[in-house]
């Protein structure tokens, strides 16, 4: 197949497809009511998304060919699928059939279904769309329809007052953020003239304060999204009051799709300051020790991902801040490989909390919290969901030879291989703090296999194997790229090249 | 200080105090018009920048057609003239710490911009020839002729739709 037909339908696919899922389950739903039977719209939007990964692959075979990738003109706008591109294209495929298959049981009968799978596909769509960019107006576009998608699915459930709260919390946060990555553009455009990533990055290489102004404002508006440390009140909330699916994709992929963003935005400032690299790396740090330090505290399960989600965004910030601060080739790719290996485990670990949640208490109509004590000997009555989960959480942990150990490891190293005495302390602070996050893992671990079931587990309902399978193939891949972490190299270093194409090195 | 000076500052002062209003008031009709009035403030802003046409689309679009959307979309709500208790939370001050150390920053940024300083000067009228060529392209078939129609038909579309699946609701609530 021709790459740039299939890169054309990579992009169009999802987002064509997401009216006509609303429409088809729209309809549906009048004419059966609220039965309980199937809505078809599930099922378009699990074959648009497969065939939107079958087309990818098609796309990536062309995007690999080249180091430029592979590029679509409409009008003024082009798109390019470079390394980062696919790289961000494969995870959110992998990690959004996944979830949608796992929230076939869990959304069924819910009121308003197609529009979660709907918006669901749109956010897919949206975030494909925002590593293919090559402008930054357009990058705000996508970042920008990839939010109020992912306002919406947040708040799914609106008739639950902390699950409003929490969409209202997110939505004035992001959208704050959003206008000052607005700001910094305008910044962009009146010190260079242009828009275009190519060539604001050879019109950025003096040191103007107002590039300066606007990168500082892309790290604020872009960390919104990622959750940097003091911008990150909105993530707990909007994690633990999703649906689960949403909760996994959120911390899976959403945020670090702003992420990406703000590495794009970045990587075309990089001539103008040194001050990038450090500031990545000192968020980095400070997002380490804050995310441990209150998960530790949470005694609702997804709260405590949610705020193991920082910690885990604090790594990638190292290796990242390596790559811009020292030119580190191993701290990108491993920040990359580290970004597609968090997607796969925090993606288990919410989906199995999820089925737990769902089992304990949404299939019986109400919308606790999932606690920690409710943990306490699930093995015994969910022996499949508990592996999985304590699988998830260990490889979070990063004990060898899950797929956490091997890029914190990469991460490490090119920490290692710059020499510089702060890369190494900072190195040495992240290790220490990998072993903190052992503090709130292995007690997950420990009431999962040890404790007496509660009451609520020996009540609890059953798993349906649509939950099942997603987990299953996740613990496998976590397993799998574990033990043969190489099998992931060529995307990861095609990603981290794309980044420091972007950079000009 | 030029005329032109005071009238912006005049201009300025209306769309920001109706801007802070549309937050701040309590009944969410009262905010969609106080939203009127900043647009229309905006506009006046391009007429004194001599951007006459951005000045009328600004009118059209978002005067004419947005904001009756939004209006309408009010008065679709329930308690549109509900007064629901006061709009601002215990943090407003820090928030307001926050904007001001944002604005003075981005200010004294602007100011360090050679370009900042250029004074203002009038453009020669242009008989407005562009906006003919535009007014031209949209209606012409080698020109937006087909793109213009594909959205206006697209938004025909949604808006049968959006009846359509509306009327749906209100006919199992009664």
């Amino acid at each position: 197949m021709n790459a740039n037909t299939a890169f054309t339908l990579v992009i169009g696919l999802p987002l064509l497809g997401t009216p006509i899922i609303y429409l088809l389950g729209r309809l549906w739903a009048r004419q059966n009511g609220s039965s309980n039977a199937a809505n078809p719209a599930r099922w378009l939007a699990l074959l648009i998304l497969v065939a939107t990964g079958v087309f990818t692959y098609f796309a990536g075979v062309g995007a690999t060919a080249d180091y430029a990738g592979i590029s679509l003109n409409f009008g003024g706008l082009t798109l390019t699928m470079d390394g980062l591109g696919l790289f961000l294209a494969v995870t959110v495929l992998a990690l959004g059939i996944l979830v949608t298959l796992f929230s076939v049981p869990y959304m069924q009968a819910e009121v308003g279904e197609e529009k979660f799978y709907a918006l669901l596909t749109a956010m897919i769509g949206a975030i494909i769309g925002l590593g293919c960019a090559t402008d930054l107006f357009n990058l705000w576009l996508w970042f920008e329809a990839m939010a109020v998608a992912s306002y919406f699915l947040v708040a799914f459930y609106r008739d639950q007052k902390a699950s409003l709260e929490a969409g209202w919390k997110y939505l004035v946060q992001s959208a704050t953020g959003s206008t000052l990555v607005m700001l910094g553009i305008a910044l962009a455009f009146a010190a260079t003239g242009s828009l275009r990533f190519d060539e604001l990055r050879l019109a950025a290489a003096s040191a103007d304060p107002l590039l300066l102004a606007a990168g500082a404002l892309f790290i604020i508006g872009f960390g919104v999204k990622t959750a940097l440390v003091p911008l990150h009140t909105w993530l707990p909330d909007a994690h633990s009051q999703a649906p689960s699916g949403i909760s996994a994709m959120l911390s899976g992929i959403v945020i670090e799709a702003g992420l990406v963003a703000m590495l794009r935005s970045l990587g075309i400032l990089y001539a103008t300051s040194q001050v990038w690299g450090y500031l990545l790396l000192g968020f980095g740090a400070l997002n380490l020790l804050v995310g441990n330090l209150m998960a530790l505290r949470q005694t609702q399960v997804k709260r405590l991902l949610a705020y193991s989600s920082l910690s885990h965004v604090g790594y990638m910030l190292i290796g990242f801040g390596m790559a811009f601060a020292f030119a580190m080739p191993n701290g990108a790719i491993g920040g990359f490989f580290h970004l597609f290996n968090h997607a796969l485990m925090k993606g288990l670990a919410f989906l199995a909390a999820g089925a737990l949640l769902y089992a304990l208490y949404i299939a019986k109509g109400h919308h606790g919290p999932l606690v920690l004590d409710d943990l306490n000997g699930a093995s015994k009555r969910y022996p499949l969901t508990a592996f999985c989960f304590s699988l998830a959480v260990l490889a979070l942990g990063g004990l060898p030879p899950l797929a956490g150990f091997m890029s914190k490891w990469q991460i490490f190293v090119s920490g290692f291989e710059t020499g510089s005495t702060v890369a190494i302390i900072l190195v040495i602070f992240a290790a220490l703090n990998s072993v903190l996050s052992l503090g709130y893992y292995a007690p997950l671990v420990n009431r999962l296999y040890r404790g007496q079931p509660s009451q609520t587990v020996q009540e609890g309902g059953k798993i349906s194997p649509w939950m099942a399978a997603p987990m299953v193939i996740l613990a496998l891949a976590i397993v799998l790229f574990g033990v043969w972490p190489s099998l992931l190299t060529n995307l990861t270093s095609r990603a981290a090249l794309g980044l420091f194409m972007l950079m000009g090195g | 200080m030029t005329t032109l000076q005071i009238v912006f500052l005049i201009i300025a002062a209306i769309t920001l105090v109706s801007a802070c209003l549309v937050v701040m008031t309590r009944k969410i009709m009262h905010a969609a018009l106080w939203l009127v009035l900043s647009l229309m403030g905006v506009a006046m802003v391009y007429a004194t920048l001599q951007s006459g046409f951005y000045a009328v689309v600004q009118v059209l679009v978002y005067i004419g057609a947005i904001s009756t959307l939004i209006i309408f979309a009010v008065m679709m709500t329930r308690n549109v003239m509900e007064d629901v208790g006061p709009q601002s939370n215990r943090g407003w001050g820090l928030a307001l710490v926050g904007s001001l150390i944002l604005f003075a920053g981005t200010s004294a940024i602007l100011l360090t911009w050679d370009k900042a300083q250029t004074v203002l000067q009038e453009i020669p009228a242009v008989n407005g020839e562009n906006i003919q060529m535009l007014g031209l392209a949209l209606v012409d078939p080698m020109g937006f002729l087909i793109p213009f129609e594909v959205a206006s038909v697209l938004l025909l579309a949604a808006l049968v739709a959006a009846i359509f699946l509306t009327a749906d609701i209100k006919r199992s609530r009664s």
